[in-house]
């Protein structure tokens, strides 16, 4: 009798084992709750890293060697400096991993051998030059400026060059316009990413989460910025 | 009477009506954050490289052991799991969209986002119910079991008399 009745289980332990399983559950509802509360937070602010940072470049270009009545030469070598300055509101830190330029300029001479059938001919005549920072971070709610410089010469670019100086001395010869006055389009793109969200990811269905801590902003500007 | 048995609004019913809500929530909060953590595992916390499928998996089976060994019957568990399964999408496209509630962040409601969280959640979802009612089954009756056993103990009414102290 007595070995029956250990084996049998005490009334009072069944309720305590029910509101110990009661308290188990709330506790894990509890865990689960604050887990995609703090989801939530971390996808929104990484949400709002990608829209909120903003990198704006300043270029600066400077020219040597040009010909005495202002010509690009074959030694003629221009030099680029960008200043690049990051604004990062967010709450996540975010790297700067490179930067990428090409510069276009108007073709007036052909423009002139078409006869304006196509209105405005731009020529590519740099293609990325980057910038990969050695420390390219951006802390939260932190501005920083970051510096560049490339040269574009008949040396680190014979084809685009020789294109460009083509369309310079014609714009010169022709129509009286310096390099400074020509028509140019300058397109920078920048990638950065926000840094503790992973995005090594490999298979089929994942595209989505390689580009998300991904940011990648572009910037147009053209010079003179008043042309018509 | 044809067809039916009218539930009388009883004591007895509304507690067992707010036990159903309170674990098909419980159900549903896992679910739902599981179906996040699957679809999105880089920016959910803890955030991971891989989610592991395992792990969720046997989380779910000890809650639906628990959710089992509470419940009152194989029938309420099953509408317990069901009601969970429902909510946990829900929880999970809330998540997912959980960018938009920011008043920082003006992103149209997008539509397509339902479709994506349920095409990328529905084997969890699946999946997860199935593992919920096999832990269920169990804790059910584990509980059935205990409640057999305690009936016949001598100090049942002690027990009784104490769990509604």
């Amino acid at each position: 009798m007595g070995r029956v009745n250990r084996m049998r289980l005490d009334a009072r332990r069944v309720a305590r084992i029910r509101i110990a399983l009661w308290v188990t559950l709330t506790s894990v509802s509890l865990v689960f709750v604050a887990a995609s509360t703090m989801s939530a937070i971390n996808y929104t602010d990484v949400a709002m890293a990608k829209l909120a940072v903003s990198p704006v470049a300043d270029l600066n270009i400077t020219t040597s060697n040009l010909g005495p009545s202002g010509e690009v030469t074959d030694d003629t070598i221009f030099h680029y400096v960008a200043y690049v300055n990051v604004t990062n509101p967010s709450r996540k830190d975010v790297v700067l991993q490179f930067m990428k330029y090409q510069g276009w300029i108007r073709d007036y001479y052909m423009e002139n051998l078409t006869h304006s059938q196509v209105p405005l001919a731009f020529s590519m005549i740099v293609a990325d030059p980057s910038l990969r920072p050695t420390d390219g971070l951006i802390a939260a709610n932190s501005v920083k400026d970051f510096y560049c410089a490339w040269n574009f010469s008949r040396t680190d670019n014979s084809g685009g060059f020789e294109h460009a100086r083509d369309i310079m001395n014609f714009a010169l010869t022709n129509l009286g316009l310096g390099w400074r006055n020509l028509e140019m389009t300058h397109y920078f793109v920048f990638m950065l990413k926000v840094t503790d969200v992973p995005s090594d990811y490999t298979g089929p269905n994942s595209g989505y989460l390689i580009e998300l801590p991904v940011i990648r902003k572009e910037q147009v500007t053209t010079w003179p910025e008043e042309s018509p | 009477m044809a067809g039916g048995v009218a539930l009388k609004f009883t004591r007895e019913n509304a507690i067992k009506i707010l036990k159903i809500i309170a674990l098909s929530a419980a159900i549903g909060v896992a679910v739902g954050y599981f179906s996040f953590y699957v679809t999105m595992p880089s920016v959910s916390v803890p955030t991971t490289k891989n989610p592991s499928l395992l792990l969720a998996g046997a989380i779910l089976l000890l809650l639906g052991l628990i959710v089992g060994a509470l419940s009152d019957s194989l029938e309420t568990l099953a509408v317990e799991i069901l009601l969970g399964i429902v909510e946990g999408a829900l929880l999970g496209y809330i998540l997912f969209i959980s960018p938009t509630f920011s008043p920082e962040i003006e992103i149209p409601f997008a539509e397509e986002y339902i479709f994506f969280t349920l095409r990328s959640a529905l084997p969890l979802l699946i999946l997860g119910g199935a593992v919920l009612f096999v832990g269920g089954f169990f804790g059910t009756y584990a509980s059935e079991h205990m409640a057999v056993r305690s009936a016949k103990s001598p100090f049942a009414e002690d027990a009784v008399r104490a769990s509604k102290r």
